[in-house]
């Protein structure tokens, strides 16, 4: 379902709502919107699928942290997801990493990742505007989203892939 | 018509306009333990690492992460495990200069410099998507959603 975040209050509303459901500003376009290069047209209406979304660093709630940091090193990538089966259950960063895991490191090298995994975690899908994802980083401070299609995991999109799809615009204009 | 131009130049506008953080710099002998407390304190990404007052790294909660899986020694100079000679980008450089910087290598902190080469703060990407949602017009989230389907001419 495509969804229209509301520009007053950020609250995510259904698309085709004529006002916001929290705070009843209204949704409706009042001008018309002429993008002035590919880069503010790929902005406002590409999909998130068309950013290069990354194979994730899937782990279960029982992998002890210290394999999930090791595994995330080999990946190069500053996430993990925790999955349990095909669902998506928890997401542990390098952030957490920093933040969450003493200077000790006998006190979390062999607990399982689900003492420290964020949970639950914010996703958006394939189809949500390029837009979308560029809000949810700015208002959350979320350097990696994980992408739903059809309610399945497939894949994570970070800062580095909006970038690096900014940047090929800017070199077409 | 309403078009993103005017507030939304990323080609023309400079780093200087960026809400940077304040930069943390910390000599090359000090050890990794006190640098990941540091961080973890202040809720750092990055911080610079000088050397007889010339920036000389950077180390990031990347390198963070890979001191804890590797289980580096906490006590090794932070010299040692920071990536040397920072790419950097200045005041006037232009946001797409630092978009471009950072995703060539993937960098997600830039020290920022002066005209004298001193690190006067640190550009976080975070910062750099704040401002552009801060300067999306309230048209980029309320499209339509179908927009490739409005060029239909009747026949001649």
């Amino acid at each position: 379902m495509t969804r229209i975040i509301c520009p007053d209050c950020g609250h995510e509303n259904l698309a085709g709502a004529d006002e916001c459901v929290r705070c009843h500003q209204p949704l409706t376009q009042e001008e018309t919107f002429v993008p002035q290069n590919e880069l503010e047209r790929s902005v406002a209406y590409d999909r998130i699928g068309r950013l290069d979304i990354r194979d994730p660093v899937c782990v279960s709630p029982e992998t002890p942290v210290g394999e999930v940091l090791r595994r995330m090193v080999a990946a190069r990538t500053g996430c993990a997801l925790v999955m349990e089966g095909t669902q998506l259950v928890g997401i542990f960063t390098e952030r957490d990493a920093l933040l969450r895991l003493s200077l000790d490191r006998a006190e979390w090298e062999n607990r399982p990742v689900r003492d420290f995994m964020t949970t639950p975690v914010e996703t958006l899908e394939l189809e949500d505007r390029m837009a979308f994802a560029i809000h949810r980083m700015a208002v959350g401070g979320y350097r990696h989203i994980p992408i739903l299609s059809d309610g399945q995991v497939v894949g994570v999109v970070s800062v580095r892939e909006v970038f690096r799809h900014l940047t090929r615009l800017l070199e077409q204009d | 018509m309403a078009s993103l131009l005017n507030t939304f130049n990323i080609s023309r506008e400079p780093v200087a306009r960026l809400a940077t953080s304040p930069v943390v710099s910390v000599t090359r002998g000090v050890p990794l333990r006190t640098v990941l407390e540091l961080m973890r304190d202040q809720k750092l990404g990055a911080v610079t690492v000088c050397d007889r007052g010339q920036t000389v790294g950077i180390f990031t909660e990347r390198d963070a992460l890979r001191c804890l899986a590797e289980a580096t020694d906490l006590e090794t100079p932070i010299g040692d495990v920071a990536s040397p000679g920072p790419v950097t980008v200045e005041k006037k450089d232009s946001l797409a200069e630092a978009i471009s910087r950072m995703s060539y290598r993937g960098y997600r902190h830039l020290p920022l410099v002066d005209d004298d080469g001193q690190v006067v703060g640190m550009v976080d990407a975070i910062n750099i998507i704040q401002w552009l949602v801060e300067h999306f017009p309230r048209a980029v989230y309320t499209l339509p959603p179908t927009p490739d389907v409005l060029i239909e001419r009747e026949g001649p």
